[in-house]
């Protein structure tokens, strides 16, 4: 009888007594945790950029999901050292967990959650380069609660990951080496316009950063500015995204002067 | 002991062994981490490069055995009265200097087709065609004409692609024998740029010397200027490096380490092997453990580890281009190498690369050492660049 009774109060009891609680066992879990996640974020970026560069990004998107599967571990493990975990319980931290997110933590637990999606759904990794509302950038960390992206023109900009909700994700790599990347021309439309297409189309072949595994397109259309031009290319390497497009414009203005056409000066300066 | 060509996509390149591969590894984390290895036989600053004349040779390709290759292959075709195609294309391995076909294409009288030196800042695709009307002219008439470097027939230039086109549509109307030769980067960028591939189908490519080659083709040069027998031994364990056992293998893995390094290619095998003989300056005694490994020879000489050279640091994506651009063209003027760089501002690297041994200048030209080779492929490799067939 007495045993029962006790076994009840045991189970009654939501946290356990704090001389029953292992301290130093939870301070070297949290410790070695912490120390295993510093590590990675620091080792798998530094390997990164002095490996292969076919390795990269495999390396960059690996740092978020070894974060997430030691703080999983590293919870599982520590709760019950502290809680007494019953069905009773779990019901009772469950309920005030909620009331505390629902009024205080709402956009804070919001995006730690849309962080796991966003580890699982992959709609940007760590070395892609993404659009979130406006800004553009190369994502440098997926972090818990934001990911950090670095734009061109060396800006630094966290965007919590709450965002995939409600907004879109334009990701121009999406996991892979390289990128589309479109230089455009406006040229007067008084032109031989396959001599300029043809003289757009071995500019882009023969920038020393192409990817010859992908394929090289010139589209034009008539807008009211002029003829515009696309070439539309992928460098090898998604760093050299701008070296690419400058060494194409560089290029290009040379080739579209030497075809005898003219690029447009501004708008308006041709007439209709 | 020659083979065949092969088709390029068969094109294997003799593998490294796995022992080799995992202690490379474990000698590159020892040495960062305690900063040294396993001690050798001789110290390699007690050897300097052995300067013997006869051994020059091995810097220069196998041409003897590359030709007969060639002849074996294009007996059959050369006899046939109408064959099923009439050009020939051949992937020639980078660095190809002396240039195998050119002399193969001299030696047996066939019809050799050169372009006109490129010129750089060409303003318009027009400007070669006086030149070009008359090289293409050479292209009719019977017999077997031979174009030796279709890298030397295009630039990569927005104006430099135009050549190359107008011979690759005239070829593939003519109704005569060519053997058109091509270097394997110009051949992936020509596959690229102009569809290469499709005008000139099924492109065949020398077959990669692996250890057994080698084995034969160094153990024709094993006496020294004297005349002596020369035995050629491994500063790090003293092995023999030509030795074989009762079954006639290879004891030692060297040559196989050197055939994987050397991606197969015949001439980079033999510069970094000529690049790895050294002789001892120091005229005290051997230390016992060489001396007991040397006992029974009557000249050694010692074959050293030859490391790549290192790419200039701060300036690494400009020296990759310059590197990459040299590949593409086989050799090119400062000035033409000039107008295939991006327009970047970037200072020339040139100078640099040619002090770390990576580039050689020949008059106006600078080219890729052979010996440089794998270490420029591994570095272009691992930055991402498009790498040559081979």
């Amino acid at each position: 009888m007495a045993a029962s009774l006790d076994t009840q109060q045991k189970a009654a009891k939501l946290i356990y007594d704090l001389q029953d609680i292992p301290f130093n066992e939870i301070g070297l879990i949290l410790g070695g945790t912490w120390l295993a996640i510093v590590l990675t974020s620091r080792l798998f970026p530094y390997l990164a950029e002095r490996g292969p560069s076919q390795l990269r990004l495999y390396l960059l998107g690996a740092v978020p999901i070894i974060r997430m599967v030691l703080m999983v571990v590293a919870i599982l493990w520590v709760i019950p050292m502290v809680f007494n975990l019953t069905f009773q319980n779990f019901l009772v931290i469950s309920g005030a967990m909620g009331v505390a997110i629902g009024f205080a933590f709402k956009d804070y637990v919001s995006s730690l959650i849309a962080g796991i999606v966003a580890i699982v759904e992959r709609p940007y990794r760590p070395g892609d380069w993404v659009r979130i509302e406006g800004d553009y950038g190369e994502v440098r960390a997926v972090g818990m609660r934001a990911i950090e992206i670095c734009t061109p023109d060396d800006d630094i900009v966290h965007i919590p990951h709450d965002r995939i909700w409600k907004n879109n994700i334009a990701n121009s790599n999406d996991g892979s080496r390289t990128l589309m990347c479109v230089t455009s021309f406006y040229v007067h439309p008084a032109h031989d316009a396959a001599r300029v297409r043809a003289a757009l189309r071995d500019v882009a072949l023969t920038s020393a950063y192409l990817e010859y595994k992908r394929p090289v397109l010139v589209m034009l259309a008539q807008t009211p500015l002029g003829t515009r031009y696309q070439v539309k290319a992928y460098p090898f390497d998604l760093r050299d995204q701008f070296s690419f497009i400058s060494d194409i414009t560089v290029r290009g203005k040379q080739a579209i002067a030497d075809a005898g056409a003219t690029e447009v000066l501004a708008p308006g300066s041709v007439t209709a | 002991m020659v083979k065949p060509l092969v088709s390029l996509h068969r094109y294997t390149a003799p593998s490294m062994p796995t022992e080799h591969t995992v202690r490379r590894a474990w000698k590159r984390v020892r040495r960062r981490l305690l900063g040294s290895g396993g001690a050798p036989v001789l110290q390699q600053e007690a050897l300097e490069r052995a300067s013997l004349a006869c051994m020059d040779a091995l810097a220069l390709p196998p041409a003897g055995l590359l030709h007969r290759a060639i002849d074996d292959e294009l007996r059959e075709w050369l006899r046939q009265p109408s064959p099923d195609r009439w050009q020939r294309v051949l992937v020639m391995p980078p660095c190809d200097q002396p240039g195998v076909v050119e002399a193969w294409a001299r030696a047996a009288g066939h019809t050799v087709l050169i372009p006109p030196a490129l010129r750089a800042g060409t303003p318009g695709p027009d400007v070669h065609t006086l030149n070009e009307a008359e090289d293409l002219a050479a292209l009719d008439g019977s017999g077997l004409v031979v174009i030796p470097r279709l890298e030397h027939w295009f630039l990569r230039h927005r104006d430099g692609l135009h050549r190359v086109r107008r011979l690759l549509a005239q070829l593939a109307a003519q109704e005569r024998r060519c053997l058109i030769a091509c270097n394997s980067w110009a051949w992936r960028y020509l596959v690229k740029a102009v569809g290469a591939d499709v005008l000139l189908p099924r492109p065949q490519t020398l077959a990669p010397f692996d250890a057994e080659l080698l084995k034969d083709w160094f153990g024709q040069h094993t006496t020294d200027d004297d005349g002596q027998n020369v035995t050629f031994r491994l500063v790090s364990t003293g092995e023999d490096v030509l030795a074989t056992d009762k079954r006639g293998a290879l004891a030692s893995s060297h040559l196989q380490q050197l055939a994987a390094r050397s991606i197969g290619i015949p001439w980079v095998a033999g510069a970094l092997w000529r690049a790895s003989l050294r002789v001892r300056t120091a005229s005290d005694g051997l230390p016992e453990r060489a001396l007991s490994a040397t006992a029974d020879d009557v000249r050694t000489v010692w074959v050293a580890d030859v490391e790549d050279p290192r790419i200039p640091r701060h300036h690494e994506d400009q020296a990759l281009l310059v590197l990459q651009a040299l590949l593409l063209h086989e050799a090119l003027s400062a000035t033409d190498l000039a107008s295939v760089l991006p327009a970047n501002g970037e200072a020339d690297v040139l100078p640099a690369l040619l002090a770390a041994g990576f580039v050689a200048q020949d008059g106006q030209l600078y080219r890729i050492c052979p010996a440089a080779y794998p270490g420029v492929r591994g570095a272009l490799q691992a930055a991402g660049f498009p790498l040559g067939e081979m």
